[in-house]
């Protein structure tokens, strides 16, 4: 007999991709936010 | 900036990657421990959170060294994300610990050195938590950092306290120690399972900084 677990297998597929879908969104609103500061502060320098 | 975000989704996708498989092999794979049965499964995040915890207070020791040394706000931010990272990591390797004690031991908790020295090192996190949150801004800094060094000095006193009893009298497996997993499967699953955790670990602390170092920078702006 093989020992599989399928229901925890998709459960926790889906929390690990949720969760790591959420990681993406944070390094994008990151990144947006670092390009306006250095616009901002290339716009003070001129 | 451009490349930043493209080295940022790339990491991402090499850490999901790698956690989808380890995933797939810890639950798909990896056949039933012949003593614990099932329940050994959860050992997988257990020990992968410990390995990313103690990476994560690894990075805490060197940055809050650097601050102390620099005195400059890219340490001290890599110190903060790594140190709460950490006690997250930590957190999880207590839980999954309490869950797979009562499970296989029925004991939620054993005051032996092993889990009386991690319960230590999660304290000293958690106290360091509190300190950034509640502490004066105008010293939080230095605090932490001298906080976070006696913090990160407590891992190897935690890896090396399974040594102090013989395992007669402790709960925690000497597993790894003793080289128990000899089944290539299992020592291949804990591998990958460490790595993943160790990858995502590696990556929060890396965003949590971006964050902090941005947050400051948006604030003197406003000022």
């Amino acid at each position: 007999m093989v020992d599989t677990f399928p229901g925890l297998f998709w459960g926790y597929t889906a929390i690990w991709a949720i969760l790591v879908l959420y990681i993406v969104r944070l390094a994008i609103r990151i990144n947006r936010l670092e390009k306006r500061i250095k616009s901002s502060e290339d716009s003070h320098k001129h | 900036m451009k490349n930043l975000l493209r080295i940022d989704i790339l990491a991402i996708s090499l850490t999901g990657i790698i956690i989808a498989y380890a995933n797939y092999l810890v639950f798909m794979v990896v056949p039933n421990e012949r003593i614990m049965g099932a329940v050994q499964r959860i050992f997988y995040f257990h020990v992968g959170s410990a390995i990313a915890c103690y990476v994560a207070f690894g990075i805490v020791f060197v940055s809050s060294l650097a601050y102390l040394a620099r005195r400059d706000r890219v340490s001290d931010a890599i110190s903060e994300a790594a140190a709460e990272v950490g006690f997250v990591f930590a957190s999880i390797v207590l839980l999954s610990g309490m869950i797979w004690g009562k499970v296989a031991w029925n004991t939620w908790f054993n005051w032996e050195p092993r889990l009386v020295s991690f319960l230590l090192l999660w304290m000293i996190f958690l106290g360091y938590i509190f300190l950034r949150a509640f502490g004066e801004p105008s010293r939080v800094a230095t605090q932490c950092a001298i906080i976070g060094i006696i913090g990160a000095l407590m891992v190897p006193v935690v890896i090396f306290s399974v040594k102090l009893l013989p395992q007669v009298f402790q709960l925690h497996p000497q597993v790894v120690e003793k080289q128990g997993l000899r089944e290539p499967l299992f020592v291949s699953t804990m591998f990958y399972s460490m790595g993943a955790l160790t990858l995502l670990n590696l990556v929060l602390i890396w965003l949590r900084a971006r964050i902090t170092l941005t947050d400051e920078k948006l604030n003197e702006e406003t000022w």
